[in-house]
């Protein structure tokens, strides 16, 4: 299918930059409607529900002029349904597994022109993406459904949320950020693992430099606006390890430019370290490179999910995520030394892991486990299964048996090494829950938030995800302890400060 | 010289409206005394509110306006239906207002200041009470620029499109022998009805005189409030070509979701008027009124932003310095006194003097938070001669006289 693989600001000699993308084969009903998105075309600021795409065999967008593109609400439609269903399948290959939207329900409904509003957003209760548009200075209108970063990343919003939904809860300043700099890193390696995207933007030989691709149009976040387009560039903001303190990134978007910053500077020196050695690389080459590049830590990136804690998110436990993910598939780093790269690229803006194993990957848990009574086939779907294993065994795992627990989700996975052959695994999580009132946190060692009153009722959550491997034994135990002190100082100050608890 | 050369004697009455602006500024001359209304408008708390002496967050309290405003818009057939709560206090409240000034300027007022559409400033301008004022023939309206029925369409969203306060602008735009819409540096008409006296406007500037307010539209662009007017409200397809359809042929499924889809609309749309609401305190109309030997300083809900280009002018410095009375700014928002302007008045001192600065607020605790700012109000006791409306008790106006 085929698709506007930027914005479509973002051109080419040869006009506004194309793909052509794969997505899942079904037999799609007008809309387009599928199993897991159904494009409902209707404008609410003018009243206007435009006639369904019916997609064929054929891709009629193929061979058009750029005008018919952005004037043509049939191919806004087409564009956003592939690249919803494309980012869709990008996560499930990454995860091994089915991976649901955050609501109850199967299918996404997508409105391509929802409003005039210069605004974009996934609407949990209403199970939708809702995408604006509004005029440009010019006299034109840009259509936010045909930014592939806007798509990309509001789509990603709908899958982060299903896969962790207390990461949407007020926490800390790295939780809050975590939801928008993850998008942006799924929008921009998206596109980055389009080999043709890349070749046609790829700077010359001779600018094959890290300095000079922070500059490159690969590697902005691009919104054609009305006065000016907004590129947001956070692979050019300066490494210090003072910006995780520092006053002007508490805000959110602002915070979250780290976690981009640090992951994007990451995939440009594996871009530049993969072809050393190849001088002569021709255009092609260069572009195969990087999209591998891409390719690869957008893997990473998708899967590291999996490894982090579920409740209480913070920059340096997706780092330890994201290098366990990789480790599990390729235990030796082997020619580009990815993992490597990351660590000093993460270190760089101040964010190291929290994991003290070695190269920061998670550690396997400590102490006797019992399994006698855990029947191996229940285990990897049955929630109650997992709670009697995590119950039999709360001593050697740390529960807070106080505590209101339940398991989340089971997810039996089964992902694809660089060799070839499959890795089964099974992720569990598992969420605390304690509600007290302030004047009982000193009991527990946490300190109350000055100005906070003794009868505030205050709510601690922890939790963990249990990695099981295809004997049903636990290789990591991922958690946020419900009773660590310091961490729950810290987010109730963070929380009464925002006034949050 | 004529009799009426000018005033030898002011006063200054200050209305108790609760969280609004009123004043009734008379001038004494010889012959007869001139009056000049700046601002009417008025918010009087619900009994709810008064019950749980909650200060609304500022959201809440813009949404209470907007949709009360809403009502307020809608004023001429208010007598068709019941008023409820704070709506009939705060409509009697301005009808006995109106009566009043009726009644202090023997039906005649020289002139009207509206500094800007908030209802707490100009909501008292529809209704019973803007008939009253309407009947008292004013010679001359002032409104901000920006009120110009023929405003520039790239700021149309001041005019019509916008609900806020719909009635009272239409009535504004209609009375009056002459209406001025003034910006930084015009004429604000007002002279050619108070001899002897001269005033300066310092404000709302306009957006080619200033980039403060560019800056403010461009950090909320993201809500267009300054978009061109298909854009706020588009009411042709789109896609002219494309072909529609009915939504009666959908599925009941796809039919809710267009129900949804429509109340998501209605909610962006509040919203942007909900911004709206806040920007509008900077298209405040800031007039240096000078009479005999005193200066007298109303800048409406003026805030930094709009405050900002008048100070960096040459020569205003100089001449805020010797301000005698200032109405405090915004109710006494934190932000609608900047420190830069307080600073200037030289008239401001620890001790009592003959000539010590006058400060007068219009102001009621608990309807925004944090407004009167405790600091500020604390600065203005001490340094200056003080006033508020909040200290007249069961009063409706109270009366502050200047030698001039």
């Amino acid at each position: 299918m085929t698709i506007i693989a930027q914005d479509p600001s973002v051109r080419t000699r040869h006009g506004i930059l194309r793909a052509v993308i794969d997505i899942p084969a079904e037999p799609l009903a007008p809309g387009p409607v599928g199993y897991r998105a159904q494009v409902v075309d209707f404008d609410a600021s003018s009243n206007t529900l435009y006639e369904p795409l019916r997609l064929g065999q054929v891709d009629r967008f193929a061979r058009v002029s750029d005008r018919r593109l952005l004037s043509d609400p049939q191919f806004h439609a087409q564009n956003v349904y592939a690249i919803v269903m494309r980012t869709l399948s990008r996560f499930e290959f990454a995860m091994g597994r089915r991976v649901s939207w955050s609501f109850r329900g199967h299918q996404l409904k997508i409105a391509p022109h929802a409003f005039a509003g210069a605004n974009a957003f996934y609407s949990k209760r209403d199970r939708a993406l809702l995408f604006g548009y509004f005029p440009c200075a010019k006299g034109k209108t840009n259509y936010t459904c045909l930014s592939h970063h806007v798509v990309a990343h509001e789509t990603t919003h709908a899958l982060l949320d299903g896969l962790r939904e207390r990461y949407a809860d007020p926490s800390s300043p790295d939780q809050a950020a975590f939801h928008e700099g993850f998008a942006d890193v799924v929008a921009l390696l998206s596109v980055l693992s389009l080999k043709d995207v890349v070749s046609r933007l790829a700077p010359s030989r001779t600018t094959m430099t890290v300095a000079a691709l922070r500059k490159s149009a690969l590697l902005g976040l691009t919104v054609s606006g009305a006065r000016n387009d907004v590129v947001r560039r956070s692979v050019q903001l300066r490494p210090s390890r003072d910006h995780l303190k520092s006053p002007e990134f508490r805000r959110p978007h602002r915070r979250g430019e780290l976690l981009v910053a640090a992951m994007m500077n990451a995939f440009l020196h594996v871009w530049v370290s993969r072809l050393k050695g190849q001088g002569g690389a021709d255009r092609l080459r260069r572009a195969e490179e990087g999209a591998a590049a891409a390719d690869r830590l957008l893997t990473m990136s998708i899967r590291a999910l999996d490894y982090c804690p579920p409740t209480d998110i913070e920059f340096r436990d997706f780092l330890s995520a994201l290098l366990t993910a990789d480790s599990q598939l390729r235990p030796d780093e082997g020619k580009y030394p990815y993992r490597e790269i990351l660590l000093r690229s993460f270190a760089s803006y101040g964010i190291r892991p929290t994991s003290k194993g070695p190269n920061g990957v998670w550690e396997a848990p400590v102490g006797r486990l019992r399994y006698s009574s855990v029947h191996f086939e229940a285990i990897r779907s049955d929630p109650d299964e997992v709670f009697r294993f995590l119950w039999e065994n709360r001593r050697s795992l740390g529960l807070c048996a106080d505590a209101y627990t339940r398991v989340q989700s089971v997810r039996p996975c089964q992902r694809v090494g660089a060799d070839g052959f499959a890795l089964r695994e099974t992720v569990a999580e598992y969420i605390q829950r304690i509600e007290l009132r302030a004047g009982e946190l000193k009991r527990l060692g946490i300190s109350i938030p000055r100005g906070m009153p003794a009868q505030h009722n205050v709510t601690l959550y922890g939790g963990g995800a249990l990695i099981f491997d295809e004997y049903g034994q636990l290789k990591f135990h991922v958690r946020n302890k419900i009773l660590n002190a310091e961490r729950q100082t810290r987010r109730l100050r963070y929380l009464w400060k925002q006034r949050q608890p | 010289m004529p009799a009426d050369s000018k005033p030898g004697k002011l006063t200054l009455r200050a209305y108790n409206v609760g969280f609004g602006d009123c004043f009734l500024l008379t001038f004494h001359y010889p012959v007869r005394d001139r009056h000049v209304l700046i601002d009417f408008g008025a918010w009087v708390k619900s009994r709810k509110d008064r019950l749980t002496n909650k200060p609304q967050a500022s959201n809440q309290g813009i949404a209470t306006t907007v949709e009360q405003a809403l009502a307020c818009s809608s004023s001429i057939s208010l007598a068709n239906r019941p008023l409820i709560g704070c709506e009939a206090s705060e409509l009697q409240l301005l009808v006995r207002v109106a009566k009043d000034i009726s009644k202090r300027c023997f039906g005649k007022l020289d002139a009207i200041v509206a500094t800007h559409r908030h209802r707490d400033h100009i909501g008292g301008f529809a209704g019973r009470s803007g008939a009253i004022i309407e009947s008292c023939h004013p010679d001359v309206v002032v409104q901000p620029w920006t009120e110009h029925p023929d405003a520039d369409p790239g700021v149309s969203f001041l005019g019509e499109e916008n609900l806020v306060n719909l009635g009272a602008v239409k009535n504004l735009q209609r009375i009056g022998l002459r209406r001025t819409y003034v910006h930084y540096g015009a004429d604000s008409g007002l002279e050619s009805v108070l001899p002897g006296v001269t005033v300066r406007v310092l404000g709302p500037p306009t957006l080619q005189q200033t980039q403060s307010i560019r800056k403010q539209r461009a950090r909320d662009y993201g809500e267009f409030w300054l978009a061109p007017e298909r854009w706020s409200a588009p009411r042709t397809k789109l896609f002219p070509k494309a072909r529609a359809c009915s939504p009666s042929r959908r599925s009941p499924n796809t039919r809710s979701f267009l129900g949804r889809m429509r109340a998501i609309h209605v909610g962006q749309t509040r919203q942007i008027v909900r911004a709206l609401d806040k920007v509008l305190n900077n298209t405040s109309v800031i007039l240096l009124i000078e009479a005999g030997n005193k200066k007298l300083l109303f800048p409406g809900d003026a805030q930094i932003e709009s405050w900002s280009y008048a100070l960096s002018r040459p020569g205003i410095r100089k001449m805020l310095a010797d301000v005698d009375l200032y109405k405090v700014g915004h109710h006494g928002s934190r932000n609608a006194t900047p420190k830069t302007l307080w600073n200037l008045f030289a008239k401001r001192s620890a001790g009592s003097s003959s000539q010590r600065l006058r400060t007068v607020l219009s102001t009621t605790a608990n309807v925004h938070a944090d407004v009167p700012c405790a600091a500020l109000v604390e600065t203005l006791k001490a340094q200056s001669d003080f006033f508020s409306t909040q200290d007249i008790d069961g009063k409706l106006y109270e009366d502050i006289c200047m030698e001039l």
